[in-house]
């Protein structure tokens, strides 16, 4: 039997999601993928006998936690481990530890310590502004539907209940790159190179020259 | 008696500009310059006898004609002679010409490209709509976007507009370009690595970032968006050099009585119950007045020669923040002759426009390597020019001046200060470069003025010697410029407002931010206005 109602060409994670919707809504749906196995980019390899490898991501973090409920990813055997600590290693063993607000080591001060939570406070609520963005298809600017209205209508709104600085604030630095952004908040130099890692990994720029992408 | 209606901290060209629109509506200004001469980085001066320089800008586009003509600035003495086309020299022997008429273009680009060619006009197409986006918005106020004052929202709706009327696919481009490297934009256009490379210089010009580095784009914009008479994208020689602007701008303000101060080093603003009552000099004189308007870049105005306990905590913050880094010097040299380049007729009209020696936008990224790295390009970019050729008045007859403008050179050396060493091995850097092409240059030099960013600072006070008083990158750009929420030329202090190249619309000599200025300055005082708005010429 080849009748299907869609077919989805490659078994990432993306095609998986979008497959498993679609059967959701009771459509007889077909994932096709190249590889033996799926997953694409998110898939566990056995490379050599005994050992396994996460293929090429190895952090799971951005991923939007209201499909893990809403396909029941748990009850299909998902088990997150619990929140990762950074940890920056230094030549002299006095290492720089990140865990969620809580900063440790290396001789970060009180002041750079004081300010890395604020800057967390800072780039959750940037953060909470683009999700609105992320569960949504990107809106069209001007042939725009009602739909792309009402998404850039709480685009905008979200923008100004942030407050008039968090708004200047966040129309100035998705503009600017990751080393200024550092060098205007932070003093410790390991400090800085540590968040700057997420602002660089996978581009193919330096810090220099990258864009706001924490 | 010291008392006037404003006084205007430094004899920029915006400076002046300022002054002279406060005076013609009628106010006592006076203009405090800390040199014995006018002009900041508008200037020519005679270094070596014979020879005038244009010892920091050199080419006139920027500014804004509708100044220009109100201010009757010819009939004060300026004459801005356009010069056609440029090239590029290659490592081969070869060049890249860029002629003004369009046939001998395209011939010249397919020359090199059959492909290139055909893109041209589509590339021109594409850039001309930026600028005509842009354009209008120069001799304006920048809306404040969190603002819900009816002219913000009047001025924010309007902005917006504009956008929406480009339709759907024209927006986005529009995105992509005023975000993108110039080498991105570039490479969507051509394959030709001189032709690019030859393009690419204007988005780097005066910038500490790469042809890869995004927001580039938007400087190459920067360059394109003057006009010489009504010529948009033409570039010309000011008749005296660019000295000649500085010195028409200061007679159609002494025309209206202002009066301009030089040796007059300003230490202070002073300020009391939280209003300015003027400045004070170094010396200890003081000079009084109600409006004090700043034409220093952002950084020396709050971090210099205000008080910190009389500003807000987050205006000392954002100065301290504001990007302002140095990267690019220039050679003055006065020449015994004309110099010979490889494979270019010295008759050709080419030699006229402005010459380049940095054929790939690989080698021009390698120089930004080095400001990187805390040093000169030793392979440097180059924007190279003759302009005795187009204005003979520049050197003694038969004799010519040559004005080298450098990309890349740090505000400092690996992080330490510029040595004479250190000057003179940037010098030999810029002259084996030209050298490599112009085999006769080194022996025609006469006299040669080095400026690193070290001599840029201290003769003009541009802070870290950037050129444009603050990077042209999108945060520092609109109503980000100088800072967001104070980019309406108003200082944190009543009374107190700025009027430099660190405000709306950015760097390079186009008069605006001192116009835009007096603007908000007499609607203030609850003048007339006396500024210009902007012509429907596009
Ligand atoms: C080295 C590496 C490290 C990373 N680290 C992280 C990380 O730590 N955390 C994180 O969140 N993200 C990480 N990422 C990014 C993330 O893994 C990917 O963005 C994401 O997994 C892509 O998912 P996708 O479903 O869109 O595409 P893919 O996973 O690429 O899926 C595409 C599928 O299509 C199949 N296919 C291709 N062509 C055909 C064809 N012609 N016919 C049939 N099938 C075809 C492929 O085999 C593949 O299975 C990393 C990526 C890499 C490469
Ligand atoms: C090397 C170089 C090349 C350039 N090339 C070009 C070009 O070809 N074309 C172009 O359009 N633009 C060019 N630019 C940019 C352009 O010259 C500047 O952006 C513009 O001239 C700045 O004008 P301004 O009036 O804002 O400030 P400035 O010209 O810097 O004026 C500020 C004035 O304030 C004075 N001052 C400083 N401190 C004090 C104090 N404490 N008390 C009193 N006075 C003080 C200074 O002496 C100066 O006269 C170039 C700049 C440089 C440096």
């Amino acid at each position: 039997m080849t009748d299907y109602d869609a077919v989805v060409i490659g078994a990432g994670h993306n095609g998986l999601i979008c497959a498993t919707y679609l059967a959701k809504a009771g459509h007889r749906v077909l994932v096709l993928d190249g590889r033996s196995e799926p997953g694409g980019c998110a898939s566990t390899r056995e490379f050599t006998a005994g050992f396994k490898v996460s293929d090429c991501a190895q952090w799971f973090s951005q991923f939007d936690r209201s499909i893990t409920k809403d396909l029941n990813l748990h009850g299909a055997g998902l088990k997150l481990s619990d929140t990762k600590t950074t940890i920056s290693l230094q030549p002299d063993g006095n290492h720089l530890t990140l865990d969620g607000d809580h900063i440790a080591g290396a001789g970060v001060d009180p002041v750079d310590q004081a300010a890395y939570r604020e800057f967390r406070k800072m780039m959750q609520r940037f953060a909470k502004l683009m999700t609105h963005l992320y569960r949504g298809r990107p809106p069209k600017l001007v042939e725009h539907n009602w739909r792309d209205r009402f998404t850039l209508m709480k685009l905008g709104l979200g923008l100004k209940m942030m407050g008039r600085e968090y708004m200047r604030d966040i129309m100035r630095i998705v503009m600017i790159n990751i080393y200024d952004v550092m060098n205007e908040h932070f003093k410790h130099d390991a400090l800085k190179s540590t968040i700057a890692l997420d602002a660089v990994t996978g581009t193919n720029m330096g810090p220099a020259v990258t864009q706001y992408r924490l | 008696m010291n008392q006037y209606d404003a006084i205007v901290i430094g004899a920029g060209h915006n400076g002046l500009t300022n002054g002279a629109y406060l005076a013609k509506a009628g106010l006592k200004v006076a203009v405090l310059e800390r040199n014995p001469y006018i002009g900041g980085a508008t200037v020519s001066r005679e270094l070596h006898k014979g020879w005038y320089y244009s010892n920091c800008s050199y080419v006139s586009s920027l500014l804004r004609p509708e100044i220009t003509r109100d201010l009757e600035l010819p009939r004060h003495g300026l004459q801005v002679v356009p010069f056609g086309g440029g090239a590029t020299f290659m490592r081969n022997g070869d060049h890249f010409g860029n002629y003004s008429d369009h046939d001998r273009h395209y011939r010249e680009l397919a020359r090199h490209s059959k492909r290139d060619a055909n893109a041209y006009d589509r590339y021109s197409a594409d850039t001309s709509l930026q600028t005509k986006l842009i354009r209008p918005y120069l001799l304006r106020t920048p809306p404040d976007p969190t603002s819900l004052k009816p002219k913000d929202l009047r001025d924010l709706l309007e902005f917006a507009r504009s956008f929406m009327n480009l339709g759907e696919e024209k927006l986005l481009d529009t995105i992509k370009f005023w975000t993108a490297s110039v080498g991105d934009y570039l490479n969507e256009y051509f394959e030709t690595d001189v032709i690019k490379a030859h393009m690419a210089g204007s988005g780097i010009i005066g910038t500490a970032l790469g042809v890869y580095s995004p927001g580039t784009a938007y400087v190459l914009l920067h360059h394109y968006m003057g006009d010489v008479d009504g010529n948009v994208g033409a570039w010309g020689f000011a008749r005296g050099g660019m000295g000649a602007i500085a010195s028409s701008l200061s007679k159609a303000f002494q025309s209206f009585g202002g009066e301009i101060i030089c040796d007059a080093n300003v230490d202070e603003i002073m300020v009391k119950n939280g209003s300015v009552t003027g400045v004070a000099l170094k010396d200890g004189t003081e000079y009084r007045a109600p409006v004090v308007v700043s034409n220093l870049d952002p950084k020396r105005t709050f971090l210099d020669i205000i008080n910190p306990s009389d500003l807000p905590k987050d205006v000392l913050k954002k100065a301290r923040n504001f990007k302002i880094r140095g990267s690019s010097g220039k050679l003055n040299i006065a020449l015994d002759g004309l110099p010979i380049f490889n494979g270019l007729d010295p008759k050709n009209k080419l030699m006229a426009g402005d010459l380049h020696f940095s054929d790939s936008l690989e080698r021009q990224e390698r120089a930004y390597d080095d400001w990187k790295a805390g040093t000169w390009s030793k392979d440097p970019y180059l924007d190279m020019m003759i302009p005795s050729l187009t204005d003979p008045t520049m050197a003694p007859p038969g004799k010519h001046m040559m004005s080298v403008f450098v990309q890349y050179a740090p505000p400092k050396v690996e992080g330490r200060e510029w040595t004479d060493e250190d000057k003179d091995g940037f010098e030999k850097s810029v002259i084996d470069q030209i050298s490599n092409y112009s085999p006769n240059f080194k022996d025609l030099i006469l006299h040669c003025e080095t400026r690193t960013p070290r001599e840029i600072e201290a003769e003009v006070g541009l802070t870290e010697g950037n050129i444009f008083m603050g990077e042209l990158t999108f945060d520092q750009l609109l109503f980000n410029r100088p800072f967001p929420g104070y980019a309406q030329y108003r200082g944190p202090i009543k009374g107190m407002y700025m009027c430099s190249s660190g405000t709306h619309p950015g760097g390079g000599v186009m008069a605006a931010p001192g116009a835009n200025s007096a603007r908000e300055i007499l609607s203030d005082l609850k003048r007339p206005n006396t500024v210009p708005g902007e012509y429907a010429d596009d």
